[in-house]
């Protein structure tokens, strides 16, 4: 990552020259394009998550040149859940604008299908299997490194059994805290500290560049079906003596439509307003409609410094 | 297979019989020069035969009488008529005189050069006198603009001087200076091609049907000439430009013998913005840009039958920003200097042997080396002074990459008769490929570091044979085979590729051709955004990339109406072996394997070209028309389904025309109009999944691409004009020529991205790069 924002940092001077000399001479003008929009796509989007509710978001898409940017949830739909033949009706929530049912429980391991009717169009539906959470088998802090005068990082080690077959993980972590104060009043003041923490894999292949939150999104094949270890910089220092409280590590267990949906999303979301950037078609697994229906699964393990 | 097309070549090349009388030879060179005249015609007007000069000039003819009339003709050159009576074989060296005012000679004899006699096809010749004078962008002269207004070639963005040749990519161009392939051909971010025109002495496009002497790329060979210097006395020109100056001298070294030529070129509005940077920044800041050329040669004839030329190139671009300041603090005062920038540049060598071994057999020999270098620098250097003790620390940062090669390369070419011509030979290139290595390094640090793949090493060989034979009166064929190989990283690729090209004389006015050429290339090269950009990667085959291949075949016919070529071809040709960078990638993520961030996958183009050219008289030039289609498909890209490649043109319209007005006087004018680029544009946006970004969940607009590159940028057109005037001197002759690009001022579009109006409506935002740009130039020639 460092080597990546130095080559960045260096070609982005130069280049400058180039981009000054453009905008000497470059005009910009708008131009009235027509861009075809027979009607609008109905976009079903739902994570599936083991032992969570149902939930389901519906909207329609807009004209690329729509300039309201709000998306109105569709509410007069007809959502339905089917688990081996099994139908569950969802309802609209106002408070959260989604489609729910709270008498069912979503199981791991289990595939579901989300079929929705609305008037005008076709049945819009998506299939997924929650995938089976990976427990995290071992937290291993090595130690603190000196990054510069002024910083240093943690060296952690998540170690896990990556099981048979195509495996998809998001590895995230986060800092929490109880403390408390006497205010000036003498009154005492409990507050929380909780943040998450920028994951940096010490295997470059896991790095990507729309990765902004530190999270990591890999794939199994570097150690398909063997004992994964993953080692990692946290960035800062937490197992210091002064520090407090308990650093959460989340082993999520995805399918690959949740890989997929992340992956596509992020390298667009980072190329915006790169002209010389390939365009990135965000991947979709809704028939007759856009969207994604993707699975999760977690498992956590907590650290105390 | 193989077997039987051997045979079949041997038993083509045994029918042709040895029952020929005499034979001449020799050179075609211009009269006060010597340069040699590339492609000028031997007509032998009794037996209605003839030859053509290679590309050191030298020809031979075979008769079987002794009693010849021969008419030796070369476009804007007087012909001239020997009737000859020989005993034997005899040496003929003939000089043509130019024809300055390029009148159209009529000789009907000369037949051999017309368009519809040719056994090739889809190759053009422009005169280097049309280039000249055609409208040049800013006022500086460039081959490239000018072969991108010819059919099947596209030029690529707004004012770039890349081209892309039937449907491909502009790594599948075989550019050759002297027969050493060129890898990045542009200066100042593609805008300028890398050749000075006053150091050319011939160009030539082949598109398809291409020899069995080329290979290595799949969709043109742009094979130029450098002069060869004045063998009689010195010469010089050169011009002064709005952005560049140049300068060519040439002369003999010693007379008749040995010639030199040297050319300089170089941008100066570094210089010319340095004053005014410096003094708006207090002297702390620098920057600039520029880049130059140097084109030298040296042509030293041993003796009749022997001639040895060392060529030199040597060209660079530099873009650069320096900064220099002071603090003090607590005492201690820091002086430091910081530099940062990026260069690169080819340096390419040739050492060629021509050796006439005997009448009818020509041998050239070629030693070459040839390297391309990219180099993005930043330096810091700082001085801590403190109580009478300094220190000093430095770091400094590099990322680069290139590519060099060394070759050697024979050919052959024999002619037993006038109607065989055969060229046979082989060369081995060795490559080595640095695809992108960053270093870093510090007075600091006891350790430097370097990232990024390591260098690799590749060979490449070939042989070749094909004859031109003419079967019947009528029917002339081109047949070759082109074998090449390369060894990489333990894996061998080979291929067998099967040239064949032939023309039928409907009547003496009129032929048709066909041609079906097969092309392997064995490099590729990584490019983000298909500008030209110093950044691009060449890259070798590897084990798990494969070469490029490619088959094309063509179907025309060719005319001559009153001096006007006209000619009309279909084509259709596939391509395998493509790479093309994932959705999102970027060259500049050096953690990752080139090789994981490419997909690969396969190409197709057809389509028809017309051409109409004249090439002499008081007003030349050409209107030309392509109609094409052109798509790629990659399993990891759009879905797997095929997408318009990005510079498909269904229409591409260009006109290119001079007019000698008066003695001293000539105008210029072209037009050019394409169907605008495809472009990938959104087309709905929607609601997408919560997304974690900067530490909180929400969710996100997402773009919904329909396909890559669903939409067309808005047609392109461009009227160009130039008028020059000129005069002579006592020293020589001066010219001025005047300049309008873009004569209409038509904002044709650069790139296209989505933005809001000043009412802040969200609008498709079109950005154009050059608006009607006015130049001008001084030349001179004495």
């Amino acid at each position: 990552m460092k080597m990546n924002k130095l080559l960045t940092s260096i070609f982005s001077g130069p280049l400058k020259l180039f981009g000054f000399a453009f905008l000497l001479v470059a005009c910009e003008t708008t131009v009235d394009i027509d861009i075809p929009f027979d009607k609008p796509q109905i976009t079903l989007n739902s994570s599936l998550r083991h032992n969570t509710f149902p939930s389901v978001r519906l909207s329609y898409s807009k004209h690329i040149l729509d300039n309201n940017w709000d998306f109105v949830p569709i509410k007069e739909a007809e959502v339905r859940l089917v688990h081996e033949g099994e139908i569950l009706p969802l309802s609209f929530v106002e408070e959260t604008g989604e489609y729910t049912n709270l008498n069912r429980l979503l199981k791991e391991g289990n595939e579901y299908t989300i079929e929705v009717q609305v008037e005008g169009y076709e049945t819009v539906s998506a299939s997924e299997i929650i995938p089976r959470s990976v427990p995290i088998k071992e937290l291993i802090y090595q130690g603190t490194v000196q990054v510069d005068a002024w910083s240093t990082n943690d060296d952690v080690t998540l170690i896990f059994d990556d099981p048979e077959g195509e495996n998809f993980y998001e590895i995230s972590a986060e800092y929490y805290r109880q403390n408390s104060y006497t205010d000036e009043n003498g009154n005492m003041v409990y507050y929380e500290d909780n943040y998450p923490l920028y994951l940096e894999p010490k295997n470059p292949t896991y790095e990507k560049d729309y990765n902004t939150d530190g999270e990591l999104l890999i794939d199994d094949k570097l150690f398909e079906g063997r004992e994964a270890v993953i080692d990692l910089f946290l960035n800062g220092s937490y197992f210091s003596d002064d520090m407090e409280g308990e650093i959460k590590f989340t082993l999520k267990s995805v399918t690959r439509n949740y890989y997929l949906f992340h992956s596509t999303y992020g390298l667009q979301w980072w190329n915006e307003g790169d002209p010389f950037a390939q365009p990135v078609q965000v991947y979709s697994n809704i028939s007759n409609g856009i969207g994604i229906v993707m699975g999760e699964s977690i498992s956590v393990k907590r650290i105390d410094p | 297979m193989k077997h039987q097309i051997f045979t079949c070549f041997l038993l083509l090349f045994s029918l042709s019989g040895y029952a020929q009388k005499v034979v001449v030879s020799g050179t075609i060179t211009e009269a006060g020069t010597g340069e040699h005249l590339i492609g000028a015609n031997i007509f032998d007007k009794v037996a209605e035969k003839g030859a053509v000069a290679n590309q050191f000039g030298f020809y031979s003819y075979s008769s079987s009488s002794d009693s010849l009339d021969l008419y030796v003709s070369f476009v804007g050159f007087q012909t001239k008529r020997l009737q000859l009576n020989v005993q034997g074989d005899t040496v003929i060296n003939v000089e043509l005189v130019p024809d300055g005012n390029l009148e159209e000679v009529v000789v009907s004899a000369s037949d051999m050069d017309k368009i519809q006699e040719v056994s090739r096809m889809s190759s053009i010749n422009v005169p280097l006198k049309q280039i000249k004078e055609l409208p040049a962008f800013m006022g500086e002269v460039d081959v490239f603009k000018v072969l991108q207004l010819l059919p099947g070639v596209q030029s690529g963005t707004e004012g770039g001087s890349g081209l892309y040749v039937r449907g491909g990519g502009p790594d599948q161009n075989l550019i050759l200076l002297d027969g050493v392939p060129v890898y990045n051909a542009s200066h100042l971010f593609g805008f300028f091609s890398i050749f000075n025109a006053d150091a050319i002495n011939n160009v030539e496009l082949i598109k398809g049907g291409f020899p069995s002497r080329y290979g290595g790329r799949l969709s043109s060979v742009i094979d130029i000439s450098m002069k060869e210097g004045n063998m009689q006395e010195i010469k010089g020109e050169g011009s002064i430009g709005l952005i560049a100056s140049k300068v060519t001298v040439e002369g003999p070294i010693k007379k008749d013998q040995t010639s030199f030529i040297f050319s300089a070129r170089r941008t100066y509005l570094d210089l010319l913005a340095r004053p005014i940077i410096k003094a708006s920044t207090q002297g702390s800041e620098n920057i600039g840009y520029y880049f130059y050329d140097l084109n030298g040669k040296i042509n030293y004839k041993v003796n009749d039958k022997n001639r040895i030329y060392l060529s030199v190139y040597s060209g660079d671009d530099k873009a650069y920003s320096r900064y220099n300041d002071y603090y003090v603090y607590e005492n201690e005062r820091t002086d430091y200097d910081e530099e940062f920038g990026l260069r690169w540049g080819n340096f390419i060598t040739a050492l060629r042997w021509n050796n006439v071994i005997n009448n009818r057999l020509f041998s050239n020999h070629t030693f070459t080396h040839s390297r391309y270098k990219f180099d993005l620098f930043s330096n810091y250097e700082e001085k801590i002074s403190a109580f009478g003790v300094d220190e000093t620390n430095v770091y400094s940062e590099r990322y680069f990459s290139g590519i060099r090669d060394w070759a050697f390369k024979s050919d052959f070419e024999f002619i037993p008769n006038p109607d065989h011509y055969l060229r046979f030979g082989g060369q081995v290139i060795f490559h080595k490929f640095s695809p992108g290595v960053y270093a870093s390094k510090s007075s600091e640090s006891e350790n430097d570091l370097r990232l990024g793949a390591d260098e690799l090493n590749s060979m490449e060989y070939a042989v070749y044979v094909e004859d031109d034979i003419n079967l019947t009166p009528r029917l002339k064929a081109n047949l070759g085979l082109h074998y090449s190989g390369f060894l990489t990283e333990d894996q061998h690729y080979n291929s067998l590729q099967p040239r064949i090209a032939a023309r039928y004389m409907v009547n003496p006015a009129t032929s048709i051709k066909a041609s079906f050429v097969t092309m392997t290339q064995f490099i590729h090269l990584l490019t983000n955004a298909g500008l030209g950009l110093p950044t691009d990667l060449w890259v070798p085959a590897t084990p798990r990339i494969g070469p490029q291949e490619s088959m094309q075949v063509a179907l025309g016919g060719a005319k001559t109406i009153r001096g006007f070529e006209v000619s009309l071809e279909a084509y259709y040709k596939t391509m395998d072996g493509l790479i093309e960078y994932k959705d999102g990638a970027t060259y500049l993520n050096l953690d990752e394997d080139w090789q994981d961030k490419v997909a690969v996958g396969e190409g197709k183009s057809y389509g028809a070209e017309f051409l109409v050219q004249r090439k002499v008289g008081k007003i030349s030039g050409w209107l030309g028309y392509t109609l094409s289609n052109t798509e790629r498909r990659f399993d990891e890209i759009n879905f797997g389904d095929w997408f318009p490649y990005k510079y498909d043109r269904r229409h591409d319209i260009s006109l290119a025309l001079t007019h000698e007005w008066k003695d001293n006087k000539d105008f210029s004018l072209a037009w050019v109009y394409g169907t605008g680029n495809a472009v990938s544009l959104p087309t709905q946006r929607y609601e997408g999944m919560d997304v974690n970004r900067y530490g909180g969940f929400s969710r996100p607009n997402i773009n919904y691409y329909e396909s890559r590159n669903n939409f067309r940028n808005r047609d392109y057109h461009r009227l160009d004009l130039s008028f020059s005037w000129w005069k002579t001197k006592k020293w020589g002759e001066r010219k001025w020529t005047l300049g309008i690009y873009n004569v209409y001022n038509r904002m044709n579009p650069f790139f296209m991205d989505l933005g809001n109006d000043r009412q802040g409506n969200r609008k498709v935002m079109q950005y154009s790069l050059f608006p009607i740009i006015p130049s001008f130039s001084y030349g001179f020639k004495f």
